[in-house]
């Protein structure tokens, strides 16, 4: 007859296993549980440890994207803003030019008026060379400098670069930083180039000289409110496809939360469940163990 | 005929006592580690040769024959294989684990992409003094994390290297305690109890052994061993009372062979073979680590040589040093990064470089990821097979207990069943003795 033992070594180590196999499977869904992260290290989950690093990467990466982007609007505000003032400094220019064309001012009115342009022009410089959040000049493109200083003879000179830079949104897109002085300081009409400090610098020492000015003027300024009125709308089209931008940056963000949670997070009521059941399991096993070591021959003998 | 009862009697209960003492033994090593079942093999005595009425096909009693060890010699075998197996995936599986470790709990790869974030933010105002000032800290950081993990490479190649070099001592050890076994099993009396417990000690050292290193055994019919490394056409690690010597050496590739007295083996199984595995795959990380530092500095160099700094020059080398032991940060400060591209005017604020910068760090910034991933899938996979061979081997190691364990509820049967035969042959005495007296009673 052929008998199967139990042995007491045996059953002592297994007994042991099994509830050590038991406890640490409990004590892991605790850790899961206490953490809210399904793994402790990759080996334990290797492909969702690589997705888990690459979704982390493309977090930190979007979220200065972002960041990038809030900046760049910031900026673009800013430069509405300064454009804004520009065109409320032109359409006073433009009322002053009306009563300097007629011919019913006199002598000294015209003059103030001279002055009172001059001031204006200042004004609109001194937006020109409006800076951004950071200190950096607006409409200078990628140059560091002012974009406009005044030469001896008071003419106003573009320093900045020609190019408004470009800014990077995300691995694909990018954006023109913003808009650089010439790109409304400068403006055609009648076929030609104007430079709208020099012609209000002409307009202002024609009127402080005590002449009238030429009504060929007004069609001028109103071409050079319409080019800033033109690179407003350039300005505010960017500033809401940059919040287009930031909006697409945030649902991609939620996405890759939802992927990561997905991928490593806990779901407390399985894992809830799941930690009862093992506690259970461990203490039916010590219970049993208990009763089984208990049951001696010897006892009886 | 009375003297003939009372052999018998004598007889039966020194068979009862003999099971009872090693009832006793069994149940006084029901722990003992290696110890397997003993049990008396009882053989019937009869009488061979004599005169009158204790001649020969008289019966004389039964005697214990041998003292018989529980327990299959091939599971054994098994449990030795199994063992093997395990010890070796078990030393594999701490090397790479250690790995693993090393790079991931570093955080090499969330300062890489901390760096990568901080170039980025650059795109927006690259002539911030301190988000340049920023992007160096975590290059720096960065070059430090990469020292750090070549370092903890190196550590954990040197434990793993001193873990192996402790084996072969400790196999050296077992092997010649085997052989010292050998000599002695030729001398004990055979169904001894001290050929059990050499015997017993025999198969403790073969599979301590087999734990060391692969081994092939064969024994003799005196149970003796002789121990070959390897599979069965390995060089003699033991033969009779002598013993070869086992060395590992490791080449400059990282590669582990192991020896015996100068005669090269390949061992498949064991602690050791694990440690020479996981000596490779370290040596191989701590290469493909460096490759990827290399790299690093390749392209960050070349990344800041096309670009053009705040104050117009060209851009000075980011990284210093070869590999990841070395790599340094070689710029001193945040105004030497080379954001705008040539030619640009000093002061410019085009952050045309900074893209080339980022793009440059994306490599690596993968590179890191693939190492971790390769490693954390060989460390996956390799757990797994961990824990298919523990199986295997706690079910060898079970059915070998079946057999050369000792459960107690049997020892107690067996307690009750030779103090009855050891009371029954008693009264055998007793009686014979009545008889003699009865005898006697009438010669008087």
């Amino acid at each position: 007859m052929s008998v199967i033992g139990n042995p007491t070594i045996a059953f002592n180590s297994r007994s042991a296993g099994q509830m050590a196999a038991l406890r640490s499977a409990a004590e892991r869904l605790q850790e899961q549980i206490a953490t809210g992260e399904r793994l402790t290290r990759s080996s334990d989950d290797p492909v969702a440890g690589a997705l888990l690093r690459r979704l982390g990467r493309s977090d930190r990466l979007a979220a200065v994207e972002r960041e990038n982007a809030g900046r760049a609007a910031s900026n673009l505000t800013l430069a509405g803003e300064a454009l804004s003032q520009m065109a409320s400094d032109l359409v006073r220019i433009r009322e002053l030019a009306v009563q300097a064309t007629s011919g019913t001012q006199s002598v000294a009115a015209r003059q103030a008026i001279g002055v009172e342009i001059m001031q204006l022009r200042t004004g609109i410089i001194a937006s020109a060379n409006s800076k951004d959040a950071a200190g950096g000049p607006l409409f200078a493109g990628t140059a560091g400098a002012p974009a406009y200083v005044l030469s001896a003879t008071g003419e106003a000179i573009y320093m900045g670069a020609p190019d408004p830079g470009t800014l990077r949104l995300d691995d694909q897109e990018e954006i023109p930083s913003g808009v650089v002085g010439p790109q409304f300081m400068t403006f055609s009409s009648g076929g030609a180039q104007v430079d709208l400090t020099g012609l209000l610098k002409e307009l202002s020492d024609r009127l402080q000289a005590g002449m009238t000015a030429d009504s060929a003027i007004l069609t001028q300024l109103d071409d050079a409110l319409g080019t800033i009125s033109r690179t407003q709308t350039v300005v505010g089209a960017r500033l809401a496809y940059l919040d287009t931008v930031r909006d697409r940056l945030l649902t991609a963000e939620v996405a890759r939360a939802q992927s990561a949670a997905d991928a490593g997070g806990v779901d407390f009521a399985t894992s809830i469940a799941r930690l009862q059941e093992t506690l259970t399991a461990l203490e039916a096993a010590q219970a049993g163990y208990a009763r089984l070591s208990s049951l001696t021959l010897f006892a009886a003998l | 005929m009375p003297t003939a009862l009372i052999t018998i009697a004598k007889n039966g209960a020194i068979t009862a006592r003999t099971g009872l003492e090693l009832t006793g033994h069994n149940i006084a090593n029901v722990s003992t580690a290696g110890y397997t079942r003993r049990t008396g093999a009882a053989a019937e005595v009869a009488g061979t040769g004599g005169i009158g009425l204790n001649g020969a096909g008289a019966p004389g009693g039964a005697l214990t024959s041998a003292i018989v060890r529980g327990g299959a010699p091939f599971q054994h075998a098994e449990v030795r294989r199994t063992g093997s197996d395990l010890a070796r995936a078990e030393a594999e599986l701490k090397g790479l684990g250690q790995a693993e470790t090393v790079i991931e709990q570093s955080g090499l790869y969330p300062a890489m992409t901390r760096f990568e974030a901080s170039v980025t933010r650059l795109m927006a105002d690259p002539v911030s003094g301190a988000m340049r000032a920023d992007a160096l800290e975590q290059a720096r950081g960065v070059a430090q994390l990469f020292n750090h993990v070549a370092r903890g490479l190196d550590a954990a190649a040197d434990t793993v290297l001193a873990e192996a070099a402790a084996g072969v001592a400790e196999a050296n050890r077992l092997a010649a305690e085997v052989a010292r076994t050998n000599v002695q099993l030729a001398k004990v009396q055979e169904g001894g109890a001290g050929k059990a417990a050499l015997l017993d000690q025999r198969d403790q050292l073969l599979g301590r052994l087999a734990e060391y290193a692969a081994i092939t055994c064969e024994f003799d019919n005196l149970g003796r061993t002789t121990v070959r490394a390897g599979g069965a056409g390995g060089p003699l690690l033991v033969a009779g009372t002598q013993h070869g010597a086992l060395v590992a050496a490791q080449d400059s590739s990282g590669v582990v062979q192991f020896a015996v007295d100068g005669e090269e083996v390949l061992l498949g199984s064991g602690s050791l073979a694990g440690h020479a595995q996981a000596l490779e795959r370290l040596h191989q990380v701590a290469t493909e680590l460096d490759t990827i530092a290399a790299r690093l500095i390749a392209a960050g160099n070349a990344g800041q040589a096309g670009g053009v700094t705040p104050d117009g020059s060209a851009g000075p080398a980011l990284f210093a040093g070869v590999g990841a032991g070395d790599i340094a940060l070689a710029l001193a400060s945040g105004d030497q990064l080379a954001t705008a591209p040539p030619p640009s005017a000093p002061g410019s604020r085009d952050s045309g470089n900074v893209k080339v910068l980022r793009d440059a760090l994306a490599g690596p910034v993968e590179d890191v990821d693939r190492l971790l991933f390769t490693l954390s899938s060989a460390v996956g996979g390799r757990a797994i097979l961990r824990d298919g061979l523990r199986g295997l081997a706690d079910a060898a190691q079970a059915s070998w207990l079946n057999g050369a364990g000792v459960d107690l509820d049997t020892e107690a049967v067996n307690l009750l069943r030779f103090q009855q035969a050891f009371q029954a042959n008693g009264k055998v005495i007793q009686t014979a003795a009545q008889i003699f007296d009865t005898m006697l009673r009438i010669a008087q």
